[in-house]
């Protein structure tokens, strides 16, 4: 009889666990088992949709101050032609609130009035584009994925800027709308605004087209 | 900063039709001109061909870690007064009516570049000329020239918001 002591104990049994798909029969063919992940369908982001290069721009002189209130203002000034689609740069402010209020906007801020609505927690602007042919794009919902149709309007949010006080965002629309109004509605529940309206005269656009200056024939884009 | 953008109005957008310059490899322009109460913001653009290569432009003032800056960039106010870029960042005049040329961002790529630039503080009565240099693009100095009317009208048509309280 073993006394404890007599003998050192056993080995602690270990038992490792493994959850593995079944074996073929066919070891050879089951070296190769483990699947792969589907291929993923990255869509290069298409080149229509950039700004194009080696062109000079031309600038439509329409501004639109989309919302003004006591602490908060957001505008565009100018859009500038490129032979593709139309540039605009939105601006936001916050006043500057000292002390902050409990209402002010300073605490709610920053305004976010690009399209991307992380690492932002105040989510984002919301835009809706509506040309004279009643087509409409948005920078919400599910118009975020780049359509298939290059001819069908795409609002791309570029490159955006935010800090306590100032914000803006670049926004690149393709193609170019018609020429004629064009119906500008913004919303930002976060910050209380509500739908609001503004259209500006975008018929200088046919001309202001035949004004671009083309450089030279390089397939270039800039974002 | 003194100098900075004012953040308590929309500025007034003035508009130029012709670029600075253009050779057959590159070309200059200016736009996004936005007139503010304090002084002037406008961009400067660049784009050239492909095959140049000129290597990084530059056209901001900053000049570390990037190259040196490739542009040079001279403001004439009609008094007389002057501000170039190649004052230091940030090196401000104590003066606040000494004009001080401020570049906030630059970007550059394979085949374009600009600058955004604030000129303060806002022109005497007078026309304003922009005289600039870009030797990289082989591009020798041209002058833009900004009319008293309409620098005028554009300040008129500055939409204060409020009055900051700090």
């Amino acid at each position: 009889m073993n006394r404890p002591g007599d003998s050192p104990p056993p080995a602690d049994r270990r038992i490792n666990f493994a959850f593995t798909r079944d074996v073929a029969s066919n070891p050879a063919a089951s070296s190769g088992a483990i699947p792969l992940p589907p291929a993923r369908t990255f869509r290069r982001y298409p080149p229509e949709r950039m700004r194009p290069g080696q062109q000079i721009p031309v600038t439509i002189a329409q501004s639109a101050t989309l919302f003004a209130g006591d602490d908060m203002a957001i505008w565009i000034n100018g859009f500038t032609v490129y032979d593709t689609g139309l540039a605009f740069r939105i601006e936001g402010r916050i006043r500057n609130s000292t002390p902050s209020t409990q209402d002010s906007a300073t605490l709610l801020g920053p305004l976010n009035v690009g399209r991307m609505t992380r690492p932002h927690s105040n989510e984002s602007i919301q835009l809706t584009l509506t040309f004279q042919d009643g087509t409409t794009v948005s920078s919400v919902g599910s118009n975020q994925l780049v359509p298939d149709d290059p001819t069908a309007p795409w609002l791309d949010g570029g490159g955006a800027s935010s800090s306590r006080l100032a914000s803006h965002a670049d926004y690149f629309l393709t193609p170019l709308p018609p020429a004629g109004p064009l119906l500008i509605e913004i919303a930002y529940p976060h910050f209380g605004i509500p739908a609001t309206r503004t259209t500006i005269d975008l018929s200088e656009l046919s001309s202001a087209s035949d004004n671009i200056i083309r450089l030279w024939h390089n397939n270039t884009q800039k974002r | 900063m003194p100098r900075d953008l004012p953040l308590n109005e929309i500025p007034s957008l003035l508009t130029v039709t012709t670029p600075l310059a253009v050779n057959a490899a590159a070309a200059i322009w200016i736009d996004n001109i936005l007139v503010y109460s304090t002084g002037i913001a406008f961009t400067v653009n660049a784009e050239f061909r492909q095959e140049f290569e000129p290597g990084t432009v530059n056209l901001g003032t900053y000049a570390q870690p990037h190259p040196a800056p490739s542009l040079q960039l001279t403001a004439s106010y009609s008094d007389g007064r002057k501000a170039t870029n190649t004052t230091d960042f940030r090196a401000e005049p104590a003066d606040p009516n000494e004009p001080f040329l401020l570049s906030p961002n630059s970007t550059s790529g394979p085949h374009s570049a600009s600058a955004t630039y604030y000129l303060t503080p806002f022109p005497a009565p007078g026309a304003l000329r922009l005289a600039l240099t870009c030797p990289i693009l082989d591009i020798d100095e041209t002058t833009l020239t900004f009319d008293e009317v309409d620098l005028q009208q554009a300040h008129h048509n500055i939409t204060p918001l409020w009055q900051e309280n700090s």
